[in-house]
């Protein structure tokens, strides 16, 4: 027993290690809160999209010599607007405006990479490498966590009440649109910081995934919150162990946790369903 | 779309009548600044309804709201008092005391800690005049509040709404039920009024 503990700490007397924990525990922090209402709210698609048009402004900020999560954070909050903007009267569809500026932004991102031929670091914006995550890094990423989860707490009720019966917040004088764009901006922010971890490729999933897994086992909000943060956690530990002991991409590893946790517990509640419904 | 002229006098009970899509669910959306008004405008106790809006309750066609979000039945009560609240704050002990008392007096005090999508379609209305109520406002806009109700919820809902009466509660419903027990009935055809009944007019204090 004491070996396995001892095994278990080995990894964690490096400082590395220490700040690579400390920074995906805030990032799970943070992507665990807002996942739950990215999820209820079925914004998947727009996490998926903040993340990949934080890629020209993670590009121009490599270029540039600026902080990449400065960079990443223009790009992120830019994107969130321009959707909420071109689909704000209706005319064009959510999902439609966020494939457009989606895509035309992760091209432009491709673009600069290659008219640079600069590729040494692109494999880390695409996948992330949180075993790099410097001091700097540290504090922004705790900044990030510090905000959306002071937003999230202080404008619970509103953004609860504009995800179920935005009517109602309407009537009752508290703009659902306001609320949309305090979660827009939230997202880019909680996004950049998962970029860190998990790369452009794969934050979605850290947003998206603990938050579904959370949603098959409780219907209270702030126990999902909680329920996500837990899962997120896991999995960014057991990404990082996966890295250390077996050399495996931290990000990745990060992820198929998620997804294991997910496998889970959809198969535990589908056995207790068909166990409710027999006989 | 709508060609629309009403007088609603305090403590009156209005049925809107017509067939679907005769335009009762769009005036009551207009009242309350859902829809825009075209040419037109809407005055509540004589002012703008954004001035007034925390006496104006809006009871939504059931269909409007997420029933499956993880929400407690207290809690989307609750949300009927936000009106008053504003921005970041929060609900305290004696608005809760209100919701717990209005789930009562609409039979469903057992039900407040469900999840709002556990409700049958009767509870749902029962939960969503609950809401209205604890606004205390003085007029109640009511979109087919007995759509898809039981006998049970709609004698406990009628009985609610003529304490409302008594107490001079304005309400104006959209219903495309004729049976419901009322001051007027404005009967609408293609977004306009096509008959009035007005057994008891009394003097107009508020108009909608």
């Amino acid at each position: 027993m004491e070996q396995l503990l001892g095994h278990l700490a080995e990894p964690f007397q490096l400082s590395f290690m220490q700040h690579a924990f400390l920074a995906s525990l805030l990032i799970g922090l943070a992507s665990g809160v807002l996942g739950v209402y990215v999820v209820l709210r079925r914004m998947a698609f727009i996490g998926d999209a903040v993340s990949h048009t934080a890629l020209p402004g993670l590009v121009a900020a490599y270029l540039k010599g600026w902080s990449l999560l400065g960079g990443a954070l223009v790009a992120g909050v830019a994107t969130a607007l321009a959707i909420g903007w071109i689909s704000r009267r209706g005319r064009i569809r959510e999902d439609t405006a966020i494939g457009i500026v989606f895509t035309g932004l992760f091209a432009l991102g491709i673009v600069m990479i290659s008219a640079t031929k600069s590729f040494r670091d692109v494999t880390s914006l695409l996948l992330g490498n949180v075993l790099a995550v410097t001091e700097t890094d540290l504090a922004m990423i705790a900044a990030v966590a510090g905000i959306v989860c002071l937003v999230a707490f202080l404008l619970h009720k509103e953004l609860e009440l504009s995800s179920f019966d935005p009517i109602h917040a309407e009537v009752a004088g508290l703009n659902p649109d306001v609320a949309r764009y305090v979660l827009l901006l939230l997202l880019a922010l909680a996004v950049v910081a998962g970029i860190e971890a998990v790369g452009v490729v794969l934050v979605s999933g850290l947003l998206i995934t603990p938050a579904a897994t959370a949603s098959l086992l409780t219907t209270r909000l702030v126990r999902m919150m909680a329920l996500a943060v837990l899962f997120a956690f896991t999995a960014a530990a057991g990404g990082l162990y996966a890295s250390y002991f077996f050399n495996v991409s931290t990000g990745a590893a990060m992820i198929l946790t998620a997804t294991a946790l997910f496998v889970l517990a959809w198969t535990l509640r589908s056995a207790g369903r068909f166990r409710h419904a027999a006989p | 779309m709508l060609d629309f002229d009403l007088e609603v006098s305090a403590g009156a009970r209005v049925a809107l009548v017509g067939a679907n899509g005769a335009g009762k669910s769009t005036l009551l959306k207009a009242i309350v600044g859902l829809v825009p008004t075209t040419g037109g405008e809407v005055s509540v106790f004589g002012g703008s309804f954004r001035s007034q809006r925390h006496r104006v309750a809006y009871l939504p066609q059931v269909g409007e709201l997420d029933w499956r979000f993880p929400v407690t039945v207290e809690r989307l009560v609750l949300t009927g008092r936000y009106v008053h609240l504003g921005w970041i704050r929060r609900p305290g002990r004696s608005d809760r005391e209100l919701a717990a008392s209005t789930l009562k007096r609409l039979g469903i005090e057992d039900l407040g800690g469900r999840q709002i999508g556990q409700l049958s379609g009767g509870q749902r209305q029962r939960a969503l005049l609950a809401r209205a109520l604890v606004q205390k406002a003085d007029i109640l806009l009511l979109d087919e509040p007995f759509n898809a109700v039981d006998a049970e919820s709609r004698a406990v809902m009628l009985s609610v709404l003529d304490e409302l009466r008594a107490r001079g509660t304005t309400v104006l419903m959209a219903t495309h039920q004729l049976d419901v027990d009322a001051n007027q009935a404005v009967y609408l055809s293609e977004g306009k009024r096509v008959v009035q009944l007005d057994p008891s007019p009394t003097h107009h204090h508020s108009e909608a």
